[in-house]
């Protein structure tokens, strides 16, 4: 069990989250159909630190964006994902 | 004992992967084809990755025909394989058993009961009554949650010893030529002009045309040195297993609806598998939460388990695609090759996934079998939705 730490609420269990997806975001107005269709599937699904989403559904409903390492699972970095320009 | 080589400087085809994927390839290459300037490159010791740490399970009711049809050539070819290699792989054909708890899942049992008996795959669906002829510990009612409506019944299903397939195909494309280097990670894939022109290791430069990626686990790394990005997330798959008991269980036993899987081995011990971690990882770490799920999933169904104690638990790193199905053949770089995104279900497949690829490398075509599992299937949208034929939750 890892524990996730939220700007909001403090740390809580994995399990009150929701992972959403990597936190690489499309840019709606520029995309071509390709980029589209990638954005659907692809993943950078990297072996080391990311930039991910996560939902705190049974705490404050905020989608965070987490930097995690998927190797050893430690989170560097939390934040909220409100107020990022554009796309979310 | 596998011999050691030196590294030469050139192959015709670099395996990426020793596990079973990889040596499986490498096997049918040689023998199907006579290809044998093959080298495969483990970086740490065959057999290390999932190919020791899935639950040894063999089955072939999926959920589309390419599903079906691919998985059945891959247990006919398990079948022999013990006599093909001179290794006994302990085959045991004990039948596979998949429960029906509510009535979605009982109309997907029966959607693949009906798939499997068009291609010729022995199964079918069964009621309650014959559940409990088959399993007489089950408790029908499910704890009164979840009761058991029927169940879909596979008789050719099994287990096989995994460690065993390992070293028999190792020993065998050994034999025939191939080189297997362990302790060798490749850390580059070298291109040039799109084209794939050799592999880095920390024992030196090889050229080599042909460089297929059979690193489950670390599918979509080994993929990025070569510029390929892949639909793949990768997520843990955790399993356990038991102190043995008297026997009591003499199929494998899975249930939609509780996302478990478990059989009892000839020494007693019971072998379970669950749901994938819910979160992207490559860590193998257990964890006690998945202990606590598995442990009420089962003793909904076995309730006589409970005093039953877990000798230990592992976990195995799934690269995941979207829609359930593996990625075999080409990519956009020249020469470099995918077998990859085997998911939960890679052990089953290895045999026809090998055999595939190497007819792919001979012939300059992919055969039949395995033209519906193309990388460019995401992009052109022809999916092949395997996701319902897994009792594994993802």
């Amino acid at each position: 069990l890892i524990s996730v730490p939220c700007p909001l609420c403090g740390s809580s269990p994995s399990t009150d989250f929701v992972y959403v997806d990597e936190a690489e975001a499309l840019d709606g107005e520029s995309s071509t159909i390709d980029e589209w269709r990638r954005s659907l599937h692809f993943r950078a699904n990297p072996f080391g630190p990311t930039h991910e989403l996560w939902q705190h559904a049974s705490g404050c409903r905020q989608v965070l964006v987490l930097t995690r390492d998927r190797v050893t699972n430690a989170i560097v970095a939390s934040r909220l994902l409100r107020g990022r320009g554009g796309g979310w | 004992v596998l011999l050691t080589h030196q590294l030469k400087e050139s192959y015709d085809c670099v395996i990426v992967g020793g596990g079973v994927h990889g040596l499986a390839l490498a096997y049918y290459l040689a023998r199907n084809h006579g290809l044998t300037r093959i080298a495969v490159f483990e970086r740490s010791y065959i057999g290390s990755g999932n190919s020791g740490r899935n639950t040894a399970i063999l089955r072939s009711n999926y959920l589309t025909a390419e599903g079906v049809r691919f998985y059945a050539r891959s247990l006919e070819l398990y079948r022999s394989l013990a006599d093909e290699l001179n290794f006994n792989a302990l085959h045991d054909p004990m039948g596979h058993l998949t429960l029906g708890q509510d009535l979605g899942s009982c109309r997907r049992l029966r959607w693949r009961a009906e798939m499997s008996k068009l291609q010729g795959v022995d199964c079918e669906f069964v009621d309650a009554a014959e559940v409990k002829k088959l399993v007489p510990a089950i408790d029908l009612d499910g704890d009164g949650l979840h009761p058991v409506l029927g169940a879909l019944w596979h008789p050719p299903g099994g287990t096989l010893r995994h460690d065993a397939v390992v070293w028999g195909y190792a020993r065998a494309a050994s034999a025939l030529g191939v080189e297997i280097h362990q302790q060798t990670e490749v850390t580059g894939i070298a291109t040039a002009g799109g084209r794939v022109s050799g592999v880095e290791t920390p024992r030196g430069h090889v050229t080599a045309g042909l460089v297929v990626n059979c690193a489950a686990g670390s599918a979509s790394r080994v993929a990025a040195l070569a510029g390929v990005s892949l639909p793949i997330v990768t997520v843990p798959l955790q399993a356990a297993v038991s102190e043995a008991v008297q026997p009591f269980l003499s199929t494998v036993l899975a249930s939609d609806a509780l996302h478990v899987y478990f059989y009892q081995t000839p020494r007693g011990e019971l072998v379970f598998g669950a749901s994938t971690d819910p979160y992207p990882s490559y860590s193998s770490r257990g964890s006690l939460e998945f202990l606590e799920t598995l442990a009420t999933s089962v003793l909904q169904l076995i309730p006589r388990l409970a005093d039953v104690k877990i000798l230990r638990q592992w976990a195995g790193i799934c690269d995941m695609t979207p829609d359930g199905a593996p990625i075999i053949g080409r990519t956009d770089v020249e020469g470099f090759l995918l077998d990859v995104g085997w998911g939960t279900y890679g052990f089953k497949a290895a045999p026809v996934a090998g055999e595939s690829l190497a007819a792919l490398i001979a012939n300059g075509r992919p055969p039949d079998i395995v033209q519906p599992f193309s990388l460019d299937r995401f992009a052109a949208g022809r999916m092949v939705n395997e996701r319902a034929a897994s009792s594994v939750g993802h």
